[in-house]
């Protein structure tokens, strides 16, 4: 019998590890995925560019894939450097759609929030958020139109804060289907409403926590 | 390009880097993307495909960008482009908004740049494809718009009327009061490429000689009395569009020959002014009166009629094409059944004879009243043969209860009713002259 999928959290250069602990808790949580932390990787010489002074996202994930011997199901690159692709001046990460790559970059997500030092739980919930965004390419989801949701395309980090820790009915059934069809098992309400920003959390969610 | 409907992207750029990356970012975007190493790749691709978007980058070898914008421009009209270029060469980005590029960006992009101008894009196309729908399918409803038949004689007339509107040439519509002249006007105009301008209509029976030429050529503020302020004549207003004439066989000498002049000049000025005005209009004439004999009787000039006779289209009178009578009356019963909120939706077979029987001298307009007072008198949901006007005046002169005098009130008063009130037609009709014709008009105290 084969091993259950699992998705593989690479560092890429140097990574607080208590960072990658949280990532890996979240997405399990959330996507019901086992993940694991893999051994880190050096940044890449080659991916560097000089001028920009920025890595090249896309050669970032031809990288993690070389010599990767971990049988993950989906590898996330996790990385502190500032990444490019030629066209963009940056990004916040990149993904092979429908591919088995995903990269983010921790860079620019510690932008200010009303002049302060972004505290940790919002940089976190930043992390979280562009983790799941990113492999949500990987499993086939495009940039979604539906307001709030987490595959919708945000060019900054207001608009970024302003999504929601989940995924709309739709990219749902998108994301259920497509594990379906490659024979696993993604365990989400398939009909599930998201809610919007500052929603008040449904009555039966409610009474759950409080039970635990 | 509707919203359902995947957006299509050609990219060309000579660097693979450039083309690489904005390949994979916009089709994470959810659009169908493909790509080209230079100018002349682009078009072979274009020539097999078509593309809603190009974004094209201004430098590159064999074919640079703008030339390939001016070759697309040429040949794909409804494409948006978006023009790609580096710092330093505004210039060309600048040359290639005049050539017809939607936008311009710098590369690289900032993240939201390119996304805002997409949705720009796509949104601006939409709207281009929902204006194309929405004239087609006006021009679909106001084709043939009211003028309806089957007979032989009508479908020529349809006919003629598509060819006629492919041309610029005047066209003279001839026939009988309330045959519809000014509905084949009004489809000739629909039909032709001018139907997205005006469509200006002037009776030119129904004015004097001083109105009809304030009304034609417009005033100067003081040109008379009344002349408070300026006003546009209806020569301007049909600039670019049509101008309908009706009753042109009314018309006075002395506006004849204005008339004349600007339907050889297009030129003219506003009565008390000075700078002559250019307006580009199709002229559609139309009246109910023998222009020939006119011309005998030297009331209407020759000069004049062959110039509005290029094109002639005499429209049947109703009584030629009795066939059509159910068809108008089924037409005419739904349209005023559905405006009066009245449950009638038949004829009876013995109305639809006296109906046929008749001679219609008021034609299809006369109909039409017929129709529209049968249902607002009619209490049953079938018309029956007494709400018919014409068949309840003749039910009552066949009882033989009226004197020779009522019958020829009634008459007069019939005849009025479907002529219009003109005077011309009644008399000529009744084969009296117009002077008996105001004496009993004013005998029996009827209005004109």
């Amino acid at each position: 019998m084969p091993p259950p999928p699992f998705l593989g959290l690479v560092a890429l250069g140097p990574v607080d590890p208590e960072i990658l602990r949280q990532l890996r808790i979240a997405i399990t949580k959330i996507l019901f995925l086992p993940a694991r932390v893999l051994r880190p990787k050096p940044l890449p010489l080659q991916a560097y560019h000089m001028v920009r002074q920025q890595y090249h996202s896309t050669r970032l994930l031809e990288h993690l894939l070389t010599d990767d011997d971990s049988h993950a199901f989906r590898i996330l690159g996790v990385t502190t450097a500032d990444l490019f692709i030629p066209i963009f001046t940056f990004v916040f990460g990149e993904a092979q759609l429908e591919g088995k790559a995903a990269i983010i970059s921790m860079f620019r997500l510690r932008g200010e929030v009303g002049g302060f030092a972004t505290p940790k739980s919002i940089f976190l919930r930043r992390l979280i958020k562009l983790s799941l965004h990113e492999l949500g390419h990987t499993f086939g989801l495009g940039h979604c139109r539906q307001d709030g949701c987490l595959s919708g395309f945000s060019a900054n980090l207001e608009t970024f804060d302003g999504k929601n820790l989940a995924f709309c009915k739709y990219c749902r059934a998108l994301l259920i289907d497509y594990f379906r069809d490659n024979g696993l098992k993604l365990q989400l309400k398939r009909y599930q409403e998201t809610p919007a920003p500052g929603d008040p959390i449904p009555a039966e969610d409610r009474r759950r926590r409080h039970r635990r | 390009m509707l919203p359902h409907k995947k957006i299509s992207i050609l990219v060309v750029d000579d660097e693979v880097s450039i083309r690489e990356s904005l390949h994979g970012w916009l089709k994470r975007g959810g659009y169908q993307v493909e790509t080209a190493a230079d100018g002349l790749a682009a078009l072979d691709k274009i020539r097999e495909n078509h593309y809603d978007i190009v974004l094209i980058d201004v430098k590159m070898p064999e074919m640079d960008g703008l030339t390939l914008l001016k070759k697309l421009k040429e040949s794909q009209a409804d494409t948006a482009m978006l023009v790609m270029t580096a710092h330093g060469d505004i210039h060309d980005a600048v040359e290639a908004i005049k050539l017809g590029a939607y936008d311009y960006l710098l590369k690289p992009f900032e993240l939201e740049e390119l996304n805002f101008t997409i949705e720009k894009m796509v949104e601006m196309q939409n709207l281009a494809m929902e204006n194309l729908i929405l004239k087609e399918r006006l021009a679909t409803i106001t084709r043939f718009e009211n003028l309806v038949g089957q007979a032989p004689v009508m479908l020529k007339l349809f006919e003629t009327i598509v060819n006629v509107a492919q041309t610029d040439a005047t066209v003279l519509i001839t026939g009988e009061t309330g045959t519809g002249k000014e509905l084949v006007a009004r489809a000739i105009h629909a039909q032709s490429s001018r139907c997205y301008a005006p469509f200006i209509a002037l009776n030119c029976g129904a004015f004097t000689e001083h109105l009809l030429e304030s009304e034609l050529f417009g005033h100067e503020k003081g040109a008379f009395t009344d002349a408070k302020y300026t006003k546009k004549g209806r020569l301007e207003m049909a600039h670019g569009g049509t101008l309908f004439l009706d009753e042109v066989g009314d018309i006075s000498m002395k506006m004849q020959i204005d008339l004349l002049r600007v339907l050889e000049t297009r030129e003219f000025t506003r009565v008390g002014g000075t700078i002559p005005l250019r307006s580009n209009f199709r002229v559609i004439a139309a009246t109910n009166q023998d222009l020939h004999e006119g011309i005998r009787c030297k009331t209407f000039r020759q000069d004049l009629f062959y110039r509005l006779n290029v094109i002639h289209l005499p429209v049947p009178p109703l009584r030629e094409r009795a066939e059509d009578i159910p068809l108008l009356a089924q037409h005419f019963l739904r349209r005023y059944a559905t405006e009066t909120k009245k449950k009638i939706d038949s004829i009876l077979p013995k109305a639809m004879e006296a109906m046929q029987r008749y001679s219609w001298p008021g034609n299809v307009r006369e109909l039409e009243n017929a129709i529209e007072r049968a249902v607002v008198v009619g209490k049953s949901r079938q018309i029956k043969p007494g709400d018919l006007p014409f068949v309840a005046a003749d039910g009552a002169a066949e009882l033989g209860e009226l004197s020779l005098e009522e019958l020829e009130r009634q008459h007069i008063a019939r005849l009025l009713a479907s002529k219009g009130g003109n005077l011309s037609n009644v008399a000529r009709v009744l084969r009296i002259n117009r002077s008996t014709l105001y004496e009993k008009i004013k005998k029996y105290g009827l209005t004109s």
